[in-house]
């Protein structure tokens, strides 16, 4: 209320002063006094507080927050392979793709559409590829019936099917990672068996 | 009259109008809107001037009925548009608020207005109270969804009811109060409004991008996608992701060599060769830029040395040692452009350097020099008393001074009695002014040179009593480091020959050597100083020049920050440091504005300009037991020097650095280690290996480092007495264990 009537005072010896300075010398001290106050009307001091607002925001330690990437999946392990270890990795029950070339172990994950179920080279996941990609058959007489025998080893190849594999083994580096070797069951590097729950 | 009939005064504009079309009298037109003859009443434009409000006024009112007629033009009384009333209106009792209701007057206009209107739409009483009753059970008619959108139209109800009263006072009460405070609008208010207006407009219209996007910098190394067992993925810097050969070599072309024929790996001869090229015009035609040479002499004096000199001076060295016939030469020298000389002139002529720690004990030099089967010393004048080294060392054949030029009138070719025989002593400026007019200047090509022979190192810890590692690098290796140290470095902020360049470390240990070859092999500036050491004081080290890159010690940075830290007293110096902070922080290197120039002027005097510095290259020492840098140090050196700071680790058995902190990294972490080490450089490959198999699951792998490629002395090494671990955003960090 207060403040109002000195507004209203302050607004009243302005007018006072434009009618003509009849009354400016009665009102003198008035008009000084909403003078010096005049600095710190209502608008002055909103205006001065939305500054001291706008100052902080500015001068605030900024919360730091780091733009972080989605973390890549972690590195598979290589492993050492038997046949019957690999076996399992044809594809189903959301296993990956793995098949093996000469001893080296390729995840084909990638390129499910062909190696994966249902695809037409399916009879090559799990499995030791070699002597299909060689004479470039995917019949099942190429793959090895005793997973618990030795490997394949390709002598009676001629030199036309080693070419036609070494082409098949470089795209295949060129295109997957090698995940792992492929030793016979007994080999000293084949690893045992993981048990159920256990490292 | 038959329903169908158009009667005269009623003109039918419904385009619906099915009965007219059967009757074959009036054809549609859809498009046009004609029916039969009659055109649709013609538009008439706004104008922007007078209107003819009489002629507004008089302007035909089309009404729209109920059933299937549509719109028809009004002839009745409500031929105005204010008069035209609403159907429901007509349909329900209710008074129209528009006019004055008295008492049974306002009763019988409403009986006579309902008449009228039933009337004149030709609505039957019964049809008219079946329409009612169906309106009142909510039945809807065919034209209902037109009534709706004009019940939402205002301008049908206008808000004179109670309950928009209280709103429009209190609306006008909120006015006048507004005007109150808007009427006290003073220049003060003015001007608060105008600096508001500037402090939002301001980021507005100088935006500033933070120096390298933020993602860059959440994930800084490429991790291979497969590990073996009990070790973790390999980790390397992006320029070399996993499938590609590490950096081995600078990819040097022969002169003549097309520009698009892979380079060879290089060794030290062809930085030299580089550096003589400068001046000469390139492959494309452009001169190719020469790169100075000085040495800062004592407090004011600038030496600046000719390439051709230091070519022939090389060469004549060279010859001088290889005439003596010996394999190793150790070099017991404070920076200076001799050093450099031995170790091109050693590259040439098939000689081992033996980089021997400056600043030693006599007896640890006499030792270092038999344990590495040095056969020759170079040696600052009057560093090391001449009968003493020659009682110790009894392998060395040649003992060659480096004089500086105020000593030069004294006689050093003394050779005390009991190595008479087997040890030579020579002067270097004398060796090299016999030989001045006769040597050619031409550097031997790879051909007539003889094999190259490694390069020995001293890996000495800070305390003199601890025994130092000695590791032999090939070519290939100081080649790789110094070709990695050159690209870790991103192209913006990248050595050019514009950039003077000042190595404040000795030339002893690997990183400042390799990131020396890199100055020469880029053509940038070089400046050495002789008092150039660990720990040396930076202002001291960049007395009489102002460099724009400095090659410290972690010592040198530590005790800097101590110094300006204890300096930063006045309120407004932290308020400074704090807002520089805030701005590092949001990943921009802060400005030296006007304001803060005035306030605050930076106390460090590295580098005469100011803000002409703009990078400090320093490096960890492992082992070495220096002091090391953490995260809010590297901070607040780099808001303290202005210039951006990289961090490298370094070790024994690497060549230059295992790994450097990005550039534009100004990220800090909160604790006591070391600050992150960033990505490893090029030329290396890092990986951790922990027997629990736990620890290297994950993306934050951690154990033993590792590291291997062609920056690694034999191949691959362990770093000792340290644990690492790969932080989420791909930098290396490193725990003493």
């Amino acid at each position: 209320m207060a403040a109002e009537i000195r507004v209203d005072t302050g607004q009243q010896a302005h007018m006072d002063a434009q009618m003509g300075g009849v009354n400016m010398n009665m009102d003198s001290e008035v008009p000084q006094a909403a003078e010096v106050a005049s600095i710190f009307t209502p608008i002055n001091l909103v205006l001065l507080s939305l500054f001291a607002i706008l100052v902080y925001m500015r001068l605030r330690p900024s919360k730091s927050t780091a733009a972080t990437l989605p973390q890549p999946a972690p590195a598979t392990v290589f492993k050492v392979f038997t046949p019957p270890q690999l076996m399992p990795y044809n594809g189903q029950n959301n296993m990956p793709v793995y098949l093996a070339v000469r001893g080296n172990v390729f995840d084909v994950t990638s390129g499910r559409n062909f190696y994966g179920p249902g695809g037409p080279y399916q009879n090559f996941a799990g499995r030791d590829a070699s002597r299909g990609l060689a004479c470039g058959s995917f019949d099942e007489d190429m793959l090895t019936e005793n997973l618990q025998g030795p490997l394949d080893k390709l002598e009676d190849l001629g030199g036309e099917e080693m070419e036609a594999m070494k082409g098949w083994e470089e795209r295949f580096n060129e295109k997957y990672l090698v995940v792992g070797k492929l030793v016979p069951v007994g080999h000293a590097d084949a690893e045992e068996d993981e048990k159920e729950g256990s490292a | 009259m038959r329903p169908g009939t158009p009667s005269p005064e009623l003109r039918t504009v419904s385009p619906w109008s099915s009965e007219d079309s059967f009757n074959g009298l009036n054809t549609q037109s859809a498009t046009t809107g004609e029916v039969g003859g009659q055109p649709p009443p013609p538009y008439r434009a706004r104008s922007l001037g007078a209107v003819d409000t009489q002629a507004v006024r008089d302007r035909p009112v089309f009404r729209h009925t109920s059933d299937h007629r549509g719109w028809i033009q009004s002839t009745t009384s409500a031929s105005r548009p204010q008069d035209v009333r609403h159907p429901r209106t007509i349909l329900s009792n209710r008074s129209d608020p528009r006019r004055d209701v008295e008492g049974q007057h306002a009763l019988d206009n409403r009986a006579t207005e309902a008449e009228d209107a039933n009337a004149e739409d030709h609505i039957s009483e019964e049809r008219r109270k079946q329409l009612f009753m169906d309106r009142s059970v909510g039945k809807r008619g065919e034209w209902d969804w037109l009534e709706d959108r004009r019940d939402n139209d205002p301008r049908y109800h206008p808000a004179t009811e109670e309950s928009h009263r209280d709103m429009v006072e209190m609306l006008e009460r909120l006015d006048a109060q507004l005007a109150t405070l808007l009427s006290q609008w003073s220049v003060t208010t003015t001007l608060l409004a105008l600096v508001i207006v500037a402090v939002v407009a301001y980021p507005i219209i100088y935006p500033s991008d933070p120096d390298t996007h933020p993602l860059l910098l959440a994930r800084q190394t490429s991790a291979a996608p497969i590990r073996n067992k009990g070790s973790s993925a390999a980790y390397r810097s992006p320029e070399v992701p996993y499938g590609t050969q590490l950096r081995s070599g600078l990819n040097v072309r022969d002169v003549g060599a097309p520009r698009w024929a892979s380079g060879k790996d290089g060794d030290i001869r062809d930085i030299w060769r580089e550096v003589t090229r400068g001046g000469s015009s390139g492959e494309d035609g452009k001169p190719i830029p020469t790169g100075l040479i000085m040495t800062i002499l004592g407090r004011d004096e600038v030496v600046e040395h000719k390439v051709e000199d230091l070519t022939r001076e090389i060469l004549v060295i060279g010859r001088h040692l290889s005439e003596a016939g010996v394999k190793r030469v150790a070099l017991y020298l404070p920076n200076s452009v001799e050093y450099l000389l031995t170790a091109f002139a050693c590259a040439f002529y098939g000689m081992s350097p033996v980089l021997l720690p400056y600043n030693q004990p006599h007896v640890k030099v006499y030792e270092l020099i038999n344990s590495t089967g040095a056969d020759a010393l170079i040696c600052a004048a009057g560093n090391l008393p001449l009968d003493d080294a020659a009682e110790a060392c009894k392998n060395l054949k040649l003992l060659t001074w480096v004089v500086e030029k105020t000593s030069r009138h004294m006689d050093w070719n003394g050779v005390p009695d009991s190595a008479d025989d087997h040890l030579k002593v020579s002067v270097w400026h004398d060796v090299v002014a016999e030989q001045k007019g006769t040597g050619a200047t031409d550097l031997p090509t790879n051909d007539q040179c003889p094999p190259l022979a490694p390069i020995i190192s001293v890996w000495q810890p800070v305390d003199p009593d601890i025994q130092p590692t000695i590791t032999t690098f090939t070519h290939q290796n100081i080649v790789a480091a110094t070709a990695a140290l050159i690209t870790t470095i991103p192209l913006r902020q990248r050595l050019t020959p514009a950039d003077l360049i000042l190595p404040a470390d000795g030339f002893t240990h690997t990183y400042i050597l390799c990131q020396t070859f890199a100055a020469l092999f880029t053509h940038a500036s070089l400046a050495i100083s002789s008092v150039a050491g660990p720990g040396v004081d930076l202002a001291t080290a960049s007395r009489s020049i102002s460099p724009t890159i400095i090659i410290a010690s972690a010592e040198t940075m530590a005790s800097l920050h101590a110094k300006e830290t204890a300096a930063l007293t006045s309120m407004t110096g932290k308020l400074g440091k704090y807002t520089h902070s805030q701005a590092m922080s949001a990943g921009r290197m802060p400005t030296d504005s006007l304001v803060f120039r005035l306030l605050a002027p930076s106390s460090s005097s590295a580098g005469n300009t100011p803000g002409k510095l703009r990078l400090i290259l320093t490096s960890e020492r492992l082992g070495a037991k220096t002091p090391f840098l953490t995260s809010t140090m590297l901070s607040d050196l780099r808001l303290f020097t202005r210039a951006r700071i990289c961090y490298a680790l370094t070790t024994a058995a690497v060549a230059g650095a295992v790994a450097q902190s990005n550039v534009f990294d100004y990220r800090t972490e909160a604790g006591d280690g070391r600050s992150p080490f960033g990505a490893p450089i090029s030329s290396v490959e890092v990986t951790l290996t922990n027997e629990d198999e736990r620890a290297l699951e994950g993306v934050m792998p951690r154990g033993q480092v590792v590291v291997r490629g062609p920056g690694v002395s034999g191949g691959e090494t362990r770093l000792v007495g340290v644990r690492g671990q790969m932080g989420g955003d791909g930098t290396l960090r490193i725990f003493d264990v």
